[in-house]
């Protein structure tokens, strides 16, 4: 069917639209926003080529080090989703029986049903000074006053491990649940403690979950804009920020092409060397 | 191993899973001003909406962007589903991939590229402009639904048909529509939600000729938290909810 002209014809047909599609929505605006990059504006008529801004980027301490930071923290709450959400994944796929596991992993997927608007605003509405959590303490007495929580890097945290949680317990739950409870029950029999068994056993195992739930979780938490930007405080600033107001305030598209570009770059880095590193290939954890 | 130790994990974790969400619905009926004390039940906050005929006119907006960005990607994400499943072809794998860098990429990368392309070519920004960027990033979303359903698809069905004397407008009408039916409703549904939802795309792409719900939202809560957003909030929370779980609900069926 593929060779003949008939089913040439229809698969065009077929794919015509999203190749348009893509070509001009998201390849084109891609490869313009690069080139603009490199764009250097000499007075309000005339441009001339340069890596201007990319030196902008690296001579000025503002830029790189927030640069540096969204990546830490990236890294740092990639590390902490996958932590609380290891136990969580463990027991949803090999302690809860029949319904209850149903249950439990339908709980987990629904609060992420809400948009990250919503959901941002919940905890904004829990941690803020005149919120409930503050509320709570003093309540119990454990402050004396009002306690602002939100606008710091902990809130900023918190939401963004809250809005990860999900994609790091899918892939782990999936890949746990394929495994043989028969070789933890080997390990133990071998003479192994908990913490050997884990290392040699059910780590080695849930590999593959755990690459592909770190690489979209960090993936979406360097993306994120509403969370770092509605529950971060004044200098804990986001790369995405700076992005919007190179873009929007400063009208200075040259540099905020540029800023685009690099933080497309240190995600797509990141992902290549999480794949590297783990020896995953990006079809098995993507599967 | 002692059993409360992960019941009591798992139980903390589920409520902070839906502490943010429930206290938002709860005091939207609140009425009460201050978010930490109980004024009782009062529909106020949604009775202040309704009469804001700005804020019923983003709903609108919304609501027609959000149905029209749905249609438009789940016809042209059928067609590439079909295409991708039903065919082999040279530049199959960078399609594929192509998908999966529109949905890993950040969005801000792709709000800015659009938005310099739209201002390039002279796009005033308003509706046209939101449709095409949501149609952008609900695209991959909903070939991926359909691509899904079709790779459970029995090969003999389409076969059968032909032996039996079918012509091919007939045995998609009969046979292949029905079967990714259900996919396609449930990616309909997945692409209204996620329009209905977005923020950050929006937020570059849009004009003061066409406001939309979610960035009202936005531009409240970012100067103040006031009672009006907890009913808004909640307004979008049972949509997107009811949207989803209808379309899970529609795609868990067709399985059986």
């Amino acid at each position: 069917m593929t060779s003949s002209a008939a089913g040439r014809l229809s698969l065009w047909l077929l794919l015509t639209p999203f190749v348009l599609w893509i070509l001009l929505l998201v390849l084109v605006p891609h490869l313009q926003m690069l080139r603009v990059s490199f764009q250097v504006r000499e007075s309000w008529d005339s441009l001339s080529w340069g890596l201007d801004q990319y030196q902008n980027f690296f001579s000025e301490a503002y830029y790189w080090r927030t640069f540096v930071r969204t990546g830490v923290m990236s890294l740092f709450t990639t590390f902490l989703t996958l932590l609380i959400a290891f136990p969580i994944a463990w027991y949803i796929a090999k302690m809860a029986r029949g319904r209850a596991k149903g249950i439990l992993f339908l709980a987990c997927l629904i609060p992420f049903w809400a948009s990250e608007l919503v959901r941002t605003y919940g905890w904004m509405i829990l941690l803020r000074e005149s919120g409930l959590f503050s509320a709570w303490l003093q309540a119990l007495g454990w402050v004396d006053g009002p306690v602002e929580m939100l606008y710091n890097d902990v809130a900023v945290i918190v939401g963004l491990v809250y809005n990860g949680l999900l994609f790091m317990v899918v892939p782990l739950v999936t890949t746990l649940d394929g495994m043989d409870e028969n070789l933890v029950e080997a390990g133990y029999d071998l003479g192994g403690g908990h913490a050997t068994v884990l290392r040699e056993i059910v780590v080695p195992w849930a590999m593959p979950g755990v690459v592909s739930g770190c690489i979209v979780v960090f993936m979406l938490t360097l993306g994120s804009y509403l969370t770092p930007v509605l529950m971060g405080g004044k200098d804990s600033a986001w790369f995405t920020e700076q992005i919007f107001t190179q873009f929007i305030t400063r009208f200075n598209w040259e540099q905020g092409a540029a800023l685009g570009v690099l933080l497309l770059f240190l995600s797509s880095l990141m992902v290549w060397l999480g794949l590297k590193l783990s020896g995953q290939s990006l079809r098995k954890v993507m599967g | 191993m002692s059993r409360w130790l992960p019941r009591t994990y798992l139980t903390l974790i589920y409520l902070l899973l839906y502490v943010p969400i429930l206290v938002l619905v709860v005091f939207s009926f609140n009425d009460s001003r201050t978010g930490y004390e109980w004024g009782g039940l009062s529909l106020r906050w949604y009775e202040a909406l309704f009469n804001n005929r700005a804020m019923v006119q983003a709903m609108w907006n919304s609501l027609w962007l959000a149905l029209s960005a749905a249609t438009v990607s789940t016809i042209i994400g059928a067609l590439t589903a079909l295409a991708l499943h039903r065919y082999r072809f040279r530049g199959k794998k960078v399609l594929n991939g192509m998908l999966f860098i529109v949905m890993m990429s950040p969005e801000i990368v792709l709000a800015i590229s659009l938005l310099a392309l739209f201002l390039l070519v002279g796009l005033q920004l308003g509706y046209v402009s939101l449709l095409l960027a949501h149609v952008t990033f609900c695209l991959p979303f909903v070939v991926i639904t359909v691509m899904a359903r079709l790779s459970g698809f029995d090969e003999r069905l389409p076969e059968a048909a032909r032996d039996l004397g079918a012509s091919d407008f007939t045995m998609t009408r009969t046979v292949l529509i029905p079967v990714i039916m259900p996919a396609l409703l449930a990616g309909w549904l997945l692409g209204f939600t996620l329009s209905l939802d977005d923020v950050v795309v929006s937020t570059f792409v849009s004009g003061p000729s066409y406001e939309i719900l979610p960035l009202r939202i936005y531009s409240m809560v970012r100067v103040g938290l006031k009672p009006e957003v907890n009913a808004l909030g909640t307004l979008l929370l049972v949509f997107s909810l009811v949207m989803l779980m209808l379309s899970q609900w529609i795609l868990l069926r067709s399985k059986r």
